[in-house]
Parts: C-alpha cells; structure tokens; sequence
C-alpha cells in the first residue's frame, strides 16, 4: 500500500537534491518516524508540540548532513533509529536551554543506539548549534534587503548586473560594491561573536 | 574595483575562488599567499564560513519546506483514514444492527389483498378440480391456517397447511403461498429443517410475491437457529 525504501535508497533521494525524490524520502521518513519522536518527546517532559519541533529540527539536520556529505551510512546503524537519536539530543538540548535535567530513556528500542550513532548524532547536533548561531547572526546583524542581496550572490548566483537592477543599485559595479559591504558587515559581527572567535 | 575609496581586489579574488573560476596558474597564486599572507588568509577563511553558513540557512530553508508539505500531507492521511475508518465502522454497526433486526424480529404473517383474491378465485378458477366441495375446503384450509398461524397455534396450522400442500392440481400461486406459510409455521414451531428444506423450494416464488425484506428476515432467522441455536 504504502512505497518502501532501503536506508541507501532514501540516503540516495536526499543527497540528488531532485525535488520529487527528496520529497518522496522525506514523507517516507516523516511518516515512520514522526509519531514515535512525538511520543517519545512526551514521555520524557515533553508535549506534543516540543515533539513535532524535535522531530523537524532533527529531520531538517538530518537532511542537510546527508546532503552536505557529513552522514555517513552505516549498515549495522537504521536510518530510522539514527535520526531518532537526534531527536533525543534536540530535545535534551532543549531541556539543557531550559534548565532541566530528567533522567533519559534510551530512544532505540532495537537496542542499537551505540556510540558510532551517539558520536555521529552529536556532530550533526554541534553542526546545527553553528548552523542556529550563524543565523541568529544573519537575521539580527542585516536587513532584509542586505539579506536579500547576499542570498542573491551566494545562493542564486544571480550576476551582479541583475542584482543592480533587482535592488535598484546602479551598475554591476554599485552592487558588488554592496555585496562586498554586506560580508565585510558580517564579518565583523562574526569576529566578535564568542563562538566564532 | 573600488567603490566609496575601498579596494575590493582581494574579496573578488577570493570569489573566484570559491566560485571554481579560477585558473591552474592563479589557485597555485592563491595557495601561496594564503601561506604567505595572515591576514588574507583570515579573509578566506572568514568568506568561507559566510559562503557555508548562508549555503546552510538557505538548504535549511528548503529542507524545511519539504518537510512541513510532508507533514501536512501526513496529517491530511491521517484524517482521510480516520474518516474512513469512521465510515466503515457505522457502516459495519448499521450492517450489524439490520442484520440483528433480520435475525430477530418477529416474521409477519402474509395478508396481502393479492393472496386473498387468490384465495377467493380459488372458488371460480384456483383449482383445476371442478369440485365445488373441493375448492371450498382447500380455502377453508387456508383460511384456517392462517387463523391458527396469526394466534399462535402452530400444530393445527403445520396439519392444515401440509394437507393443503399435499392436493393435487394446485395452481403455483396457492402452492408458492402455502409452502411460504409452512416455512414460517416449521421455523416458529423449531422445526428448522423442515423450515430449511421447504425455503430451499419456495426462496424465488415464480408467482407468489413475498416481500424482499421477508425472505431476509426468514433466512437470518433459519441461519441464525442453525449456527447459534
């Protein structure tokens, strides 16, 4: 009734960046996961909406991880039970932020939350702090046009003839001049960040 | 390039760099002065945290778009099945009430104005036999059946109506409609198989008209005695 998928074939999904892939592995993954994360967010101090945050936040580091290279598919590890342990450790993060410290159930109830998949969990988790920190910096230090003309160059890698026009800066020359403005900005305001220091 | 005084030559180097436009010659350039010169180094190595931190945000903004649609679709599953199940399940309860209804609701003795003209054509053309005597008794052993059925008395109705069933030349409406009374009179006297056999023969009358609802209920009923008891 329902499509299944081998942890490399979902692994495989994700990292294409296709569009109907990732999204079919994302359902898969979001329909054999989510309940279980919310369920085990509730047993352990949680709600159902900290569960539903837990769940995405952990899914979304998931997902970038197997895009940018850093998960590494493990075949004595389940896909299913690795992103369940980082579910545990958003929430135990949260919970840390909150100033509470309940005692943990194990998350796998398969019994394979070994350290290979507690170590791999707590570098997706140190990758998603910077990653938390380095947009706390974006959207607080820039405006949105700023913001705008960044993602812009960066992201879209849209020439900077168009970003001129699209910002109403002049010429190509005006808007790199801003583009370069923009990251000497935010370079600085990183410098001074403890954590980036 | 300048722009308000400032020389930006360095940051479109480094550009280039992380663009992969660079050639063979300016990346060999490029690495020595990243060895050679501190503070173009920090340059580079501060673009490419921007350069990952806002390819991050951007890849995290999507990932999450991908997920709250599959979340959403997730939930509207959930409701479509929930719905679902809701419809099968008061389907399932109304089947189940209906057929209790069947298995257990007094049947109806048949007085329809049909089978008392029947009756009464029995007189001028309901049996072949020319007898007036004959006809009259075969109505009269009707009609007394079905008195005896409609108070209860089941052993004189059964006797009635299987000496009725047993004339001759009877036509196949009066026949139909005796042995549809002999079902009712075996399976309420507890005579089930009896009741059975006889339904086997009357359950798709040719001619007599009992009503769909009455074939079911006597079914269930028969079924019902069968199974359970």
């Amino acid at each position: 009734m329902w499509e299944k998928f081998t942890d490399r074939q979902l692994a495989d999904m994700i990292r294409s960046g296709e569009v109907r892939a990732e999204s079919r592995a994302i359902r898969f993954l979001v329909r054999n996961n989510r309940e279980k994360a919310i369920r085990w967010v509730c047993a352990n101090a949680g709600g159902r909406e900290d569960g539903e945050d837990a769940f995405n936040d952990a899914l979304s580091a998931l997902c970038i991880n197997i895009r940018s290279g850093s998960y590494r598919l493990s075949e004595n590890v389940a896909l299913g039970t690795y992103l369940m342990t980082i579910v545990k450790y958003t929430w135990l993060k949260q919970l840390r932020r909150q100033g509470r410290f309940p005692g943990m159930k194990s998350i796998a109830d398969d019994g394979t939350e070994s350290i290979e998949v507690v170590r791999s969990a707590e570098q997706i988790m140190m990758e998603q702090e910077k990653d938390d920190r380095f947009r706390q910096i974006f959207e607080r230090s820039l405006t949105d046009r700023e913001k705008g003309i960044l993602m812009a160059s960066l992201v879209e890698k849209i020439p900077m003839k168009e970003i001129a026009e699209r910002f109403e800066l002049g010429n190509a020359d005006n808007a790199k001049s801003h583009k370069y403005q923009i990251i000497k900005k935010l370079k600085k305001v990183l410098g001074d960040d403890k954590f980036w220091a | 390039m300048t722009n308000s005084g400032h020389n930006w030559k360095d940051e479109e180097l480094i550009d280039r760099y992380f663009d992969g436009v660079c050639s063979g010659e300016e990346l060999r350039a490029f690495g020595q002065r990243c060895e050679a010169d501190s503070s173009f180094a920090e340059k580079v190595n501060a673009m490419r945290t921007i350069r990952k931190g806002v390819d991050r945000l951007h890849e995290e903004d999507r990932v999450r778009k991908r997920i709250g649609e599959a979340v959403r679709e997730e939930e509207r599953r959930k409701v479509r099945i929930r719905s679902l199940v809701g419809t099968a399940g008061g389907a399932f309860a109304a089947a189940a009430v209906f057929i209790l209804f069947l298995a257990y609701s007094p049947l109806r003795i048949p007085v329809q104005p049909q089978e008392i003209r029947a009756v009464r054509n029995l007189e001028k053309t309901g049996l072949t036999d020319s007898s007036e005597a004959g006809k009259k008794k075969a109505f009269g052993l009707f009609f007394e059946a079905q008195s005896y059925l409609a108070e209860g008395e089941l052993q004189p109705a059964i006797l009635k109506l299987e000496e009725l069933a047993e004339m001759d030349e009877m036509r196949p409406y009066f026949q139909e409609a005796v042995q549809w009374h002999l079902v009712m009179a075996h399976l309420k006297n507890g005579n089930v198989e009896r009741a059975a056999s006889l339904y086997e023969k009357v359950k798709t009358p040719e001619e007599y008209s009992i009503p769909l609802i009455d074939r079911w209920k006597v079914w269930w009923q028969l079924h019902r005695r069968m199974w359970i008891g």
